[in-house]
């Protein structure tokens, strides 16, 4: 591992009471707000010089958390909550929801409501927004958006600029920019620049940290990636799809077996990037707003959405990854009671099988660390490695 | 030339010991228990019958849960890989494998020329599989090689709704509350164990290769209990082939890989 990716750890944490990023914005005497689903406009609180946090959760034991919300529901949401009852979500001065699963909405209303931040805010985000559907929720989105802005305005006590936005918006465009630098780096298959665990790692500490500072250190990442001499992978080249994980072990285990994510579709991945806000030629604050409800309604859409063809237009991007990554194999690991994805699941999983891409779908829960994911994992790259010790 | 394949499973551990051309030489089955040493152990059993001793084994392949931490492997392969080239080498024309562990139950499909399509394991729970048996024999206080040959006694399955292993347990215990004869609720287990892992089965199945008598082997440990292997015809319709040894193929096939690496 880069070693300068094994120090990224340092400037952040899972809990956020611990990181470091925090401290140190905080310290300058501003403003710390969590969030949890991609739906939440960043760029909106970054203009407000607010640090966004995206809540990574832990893997830790559930004690607390099952009072308040039943067990049916991804273990990834339930440790934020756990964490904001064990008193680990301290430091956030605000949080903002954005209407993403029903679950999620649920649990992040009950997180804010025990941890009792002194800002909260929930954003409705019309899941319909195709179609004949697409004007009148881009008009929706943009009302919402704009309360957010006022809300955050009174709370500063002062006005956020369209000069402000603007720059925010373009502090975040570069960060997407050189992260797609990242994901070619790594996905070069003469001479890969990063390693998949390498490429979690950063996108771990990315969603942690303030993106004007991250990009001078994606710039150095990329400038020591493109000097180093990783040989090709060996193994089976592997996209992942899901949503995120409570630590690197998935992306770590497939390297131990000789193969290596090369590509995602993961919220904490591809999905969290992807697509650039496209700047107006006038940069209003009506026309920034704009041109940030228009990026969150045409993004990579996450399972969540209800727009007809949420499935095949998130096919269509991982399609284009397996092509540019140059993928053998797609395996699902998506959270157990994540029933948004586990919906989608069966159509992408057999449209997939039908244009003869080997797939694996498991469920994951707390971690993916048991034998049997490793025994399922290791037998689908023996697999699709066409090991010919099986067919002699 | 000689070789070893060894399976480390969850309830019992196997080694088979083939010559280069091979031929089968000898095999063992022990449990597996705690602490560390059993594949030394099960492979010493194997090498004393064989009369062979350790340094004349060419090329060891381990496989199960256990195969990361056998010390004196050469190489290891998961279970599905061992198990698909193992039933295959008895069973040419086999396409589906359904294999009943201790602690996992799963399904495979084969290609035409014996390569994994694509497989399916149980969820992370003991429904379904070997150790559920080994509970509720507990439970019912009757040893587990007599499961199969009492469930053909009974009269009809009493009905064991619970997939989950401690409520089956419960309900078991309410079933011989209730006076339910003994080879009745063991019929009723041994049928839920069936239409559980026919569910994995199911998953499994592709329009392009039909289930036809001789083309689905059952294999693992539960192949050995005739009460779940009937239930299971009886849900597919046609007898299933079932090795001699329904719990070595996963350590034959890991042997006939080794063969491959001398
Ligand atoms: S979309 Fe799935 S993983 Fe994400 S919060 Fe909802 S249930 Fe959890």
């Amino acid at each position: 591992m880069l070693e300068a990716i094994s120090q990224l750890s340092k400037s952040y944490d899972r809990w956020p009471d611990q990181s470091n990023a925090v401290k140190q914005w905080k310290s300058e005497g501003k403003k710390v707000f969590g969030y949890m689903c991609n739906h939440m406009p960043e760029e909106l609180l970054f203009a407000g010089d607010i640090l966004p946090v995206k809540f990574l959760g832990d893997s830790i034991p559930i004690v607390e958390a099952n009072q308040y919300h039943t067990v049916f529901m991804c273990y990834y949401a339930r440790t934020i909550l756990e964490m904001g009852l064990q008193k680990g979500l301290t430091q956030l001065d605000g949080m903002i929801g954005a209407y993403s699963c029903e679950g999620g909405c649920d649990i992040f209303q009950i997180i804010a409501d025990t941890a009792n931040p002194s800002f909260y805010q929930f954003i409705t985000l019309p899941h319909d927004s195709k179609g004949d559907k697409k004007e009148i929720a881009t008009k929706f989105l943009v009302e919402e958006f704009k309360v957010v802005k006022r809300s955050l305005e009174e709370y500063l006590g002062r006005k956020i600029t369209a000069a402000e936005i603007q720059k925010a918006i373009d502090v975040y465009n570069e960060t997407r920019g050189l992260l797609r630098q990242v994901y070619d780096a790594r996905g070069n298959a003469e001479r890969p620049g990063f390693t998949g665990t390498e490429v979690a790692k950063i996108l771990n500490w990315i969603v942690e940290v303030p993106k004007d500072e991250a990009n001078v250190k994606l710039k150095e990442l990329l400038a020591e990636a493109a000097k180093r001499q990783l040989p090709p992978v060996k193994g089976l080249r592997i996209h992942l799809s899901g949503t995120l994980f409570l630590d690197t072990e998935i992306f770590q285990l497939i390297e131990d077996l000789g193969g290596m994510v090369v590509s995602d579709d993961l919220c904490m991945g591809s999905r969290y990037f992807w697509d650039d806000i496209k700047m107006p030629e006038n940069p209003t604050v009506d026309n920034l707003i704009l041109a940030m409800v228009n990026q969150k309604l045409e993004k990579v859409p996450c399972s969540c959405m209800c727009s007809e063809k949420v499935a095949e237009d998130r096919l269509e991007h991982i399609k284009k990854l397996i092509d540019k990554y140059q993928v053998n194999g797609v395996i699902f690991a998506v959270h157990k009671w994540c029933d948004s994805h586990a919906m989608d699941r069966p159509f992408m999983i057999k449209t997939l099988q039908d244009m003869g891409i080997p797939v694996l779908s498991f469920e994951v829960e707390r971690t993916i660390g048991d034998a049997q994911a490793r025994t399922r994992i290791e037998s689908f790259l023996e697999m699709i490695g066409g090991n010919s010790s099986v067919t002699g | 030339m000689y070789v070893a394949g060894i399976d480390i499973g969850s309830m019992t551990s196997k080694a088979v010991i083939l010559s280069s051309a091979g031929d089968v030489l000898s095999h063992a089955v022990i449990l597996t228990g705690t602490g560390s040493g059993v594949a030394q152990k099960v492979l010493d059993i194997a090498l004393e019958k064989a009369k062979l001793t350790q340094d004349q084994i060419n090329y060891v392949v381990a496989t199960g849960y256990g195969r990361v931490g056998v010390p004196f492997k050469d190489k290891q392969v998961t279970e599905i890989t061992c198990h698909a080239r193992g039933v295959r080498h008895l069973f040419p024309e086999v396409s589906y494998i359904i294999d009943i562990g201790g602690q996992d139950s799963k399904v495979i499909r084969l290609g035409l020329h014996g390569e994994v399509q694509d497989f399916a394991m149980n969820d992370k729970c003991a429904a379904g599989t070997g150790r559920f048996l080994a509970v509720m024999a507990g439970v019912l206080n009757v040893g587990l090689n007599d499961l199969g040959p009492l469930s053909l006694e009974a009269k009809e399955p009493a009905i064991i709704s619970s997939t989950c292993t401690v409520f089956a347990e419960s309900e078991v215990v309410s079933r011989i509350a209730e006076g339910t004869p003994v080879n009745s609720i063991i019929a009723g287990l041994n049928k839920a164990v069936a239409e559980r892992v026919y569910a994995l089965l199911r998953t499994k199945m592709v329009s392009q290769i039909k289930l036809k008598e001789g083309n689905v082997v059952l294999t693992g440990g539960v192949a050995r209990n005739i009460g779940v292997a009937k239930a299971l015809e009886e849900k597919i319709g046609f007898p299933l082939c079932i090795p001699d040894h329904p719990q070595l193929t996963g350590a034959l096939g890991a042997a006939l890989i080794a063969i491959d690496y001398i």
